[in-house]
């Protein structure tokens, strides 16, 4: 979003989503946004998983006295709505499980939220977006600085996970048209989709590039920087962790996505064991192998760097 | 060896999904890697819906094909063939008559009798059960395996009868697929 050279660029917003529930997500969020505060830096975690909000959840709160709902309903300032965390540098924004579904927020609400995030004083603001794939959800994870995607090695989380890219890639590709004037164009064209033969939304954009190439350049340039970061979560086995290479290699044949395989964390029962005795999970997940991989995985996502793959050296 | 920078590889390596100038045994690897995942049913391909179009998996594997062909080229290797068989090399035979007929199952079974290839020749190389055999040739579809396995069937085929691959698959398959849509 903020196009600084900065090392540490205030208020770099990480999105995590995904499509399917119970991947990990939350987890995910919580584990890296400890790992960046115990690296120093200052982090506030986003439950915006509005309609199954449970990020308090890994830090043994139990009702969460402040959450969006006050900022969504009431229009507080997003600063009186934090909730401090043992961690002296990591705060959260928690959501309310009673609170509305994706599709109740407003655009303009959604706007403010964002202004509003980015003033406040932290480095690394990390979002948990939920499952699903509503426009809301698209349009937070597309303004991200890094976008995340959880799965877990199983074919329903990564069929919807596919899905869930493919929504972002047409969304964002739909917003670029739109922002850049073409609006027309492509409803001119999409009027008149069973002349061209065109079928999908892909059929539509590879007519585009075709008969107007200085829509392709656009598209092209405004498509650069899309990446999305891979984490694969509760891994078994070596089998598990390359699924993440074939996964990128989908993605990137079949639908044109670049994937950076970010890495993996191995399955461990500590976290869910945590969340339902409500204590606050990273007590007892710090000394896992599984917060080390989550440690490594924070690195290559900072760093825009793929894990390195069983038999293979660095 | 590494190629000198050629930036008409570039693309080539971008299929094998490799940096550019990565050396054969490196480019070898993720040749076998990646015709292993688009042969496969992995759970990450059969999970997204474009790999259901048979007509886009094949497409990418002739892709693949095609970018190692032409790295090994470049890397100055003879072509390896991609298809092992643990079986007796084939007797020597006069060149078959070029396929300017549909490779149909009948026209399968007519270039295998130009051969003088009986179906003991057959099982003696391939392994295909003289039943395998007759349904291939008969175009009995219902009694072939499933997909996957009969596009190997018709691989193995094609080499043993000295026919492209390719054209067989398209011949052979879209007549298959056809049949198998229909059928519901």
């Amino acid at each position: 979003m903020t196009d600084t050279t900065d090392e540490h660029r205030e208020g770099e917003i990480w999105a995590i989503a995904g499509g399917k529930g119970g991947t990990g997500k939350t987890f995910f969020t919580s584990s890296a946004g400890t790992w960046l505060a115990q690296l120093g830096r200052r982090v506030i975690l986003v439950d915006m998983d509005l309609g199954g909000a449970n990020l308090h959840s890994f830090f043994g709160i139990h009702r969460p006295e402040k959450s969006l709902t006050g900022f969504f309903e009431d229009g507080l300032p997003l600063a009186e709505l934090v909730t401090e965390t043992e961690f002296p540098n990591m705060s959260l924004i928690t959501g309310d499980i009673h609170s509305l579904a994706s599709d109740a927020v407003r655009f303009t609400q959604k706007l403010k939220l964002f202004r509003q995030l980015v003033k406040l004083d932290v480095e690394n603001v990390l979002i948990d977006l939920g499952a699903g794939s509503h426009y809301n959800i698209l349009d937070t994870f597309l303004i991200a600085d890094r976008m995340i995607v959880v799965v877990v090695p199983e074919v329903i989380a990564i069929e919807n996970m596919y899905h869930f890219v493919k929504n972002t890639l047409f969304r964002k590709i739909k917003l670029v048209l739109r922002e850049h004037g073409f609006k027309e164009i492509v409803q001119h064209v999409w009027e008149r989709r069973e002349e061209y033969g065109i079928k999908n939304l892909k059929d539509l954009i590879d007519h585009l590039r075709e008969s107007f190439p200085y829509i392709g350049t656009v598209l092209d340039k405004e498509l650069a920087g899309f990446r999305i970061h891979l984490v694969i979560n509760m891994v078994r086995n070596e089998q598990d962790i390359l699924l993440g290479q074939s996964i990128k290699s989908v993605l990137g044949k079949f639908l044109g996505v670049p994937i950076l395989f970010s890495g993996y964390v191995e399955y461990n029962d500590t976290v869910w064991k945590s969340v339902r005795e409500r204590r606050p999970f990273m007590l007892h997940y710090a000394a896992t192998a599984g917060s080390r991989q989550v440690g490594a995985l924070v690195q290559n996502i900072m760093e825009d760097r793929e894990t390195v793959l069983p038999g293979e050296s660095h | 060896m590494t190629a000198p920078r050629d930036p008409g590889l570039d693309a080539c390596y971008k299929v094998l999904e490799l940096p550019p100038g990565a050396p054969l045994p490196a480019v070898q690897k993720a040749y076998r890697r990646l015709k292993k995942l688009y042969t496969g049913d992995s759970v990450a391909l059969t999970s997204i819906e474009e790999a259901e179009d048979p007509k886009r998996r094949e497409g990418v594997l002739a892709e693949l094909e095609d970018a190692y062909a032409r790295l090994q080229a470049a890397l100055e290797t003879p072509l390896r063939p991609s298809v092992r068989r643990t079986a007796p090399p084939a007797p020597r035979l006069p060149e078959p008559p070029p396929p300017d007929f549909d490779l149909d199952g009948p026209g399968l079974r007519r270039v295998r009798e130009n051969l003088g290839l009986t179906p003991d020749d057959i099982f003696a190389q391939l392994k295909f059960r003289h039943e395998l055999l007759a349904a291939l040739e008969e175009e009995r579809f219902a009694a072939l395996p499933q997909e996957t396995y009969l596009r190997v069937h018709l691989k193995n085929l094609s080499a043993c009868l000295r026919l492209p691959a390719a054209k067989v698959l398209d011949d052979y398959l879209v007549r298959y697929l056809a049949w198998k849509k229909e059928r519901g």
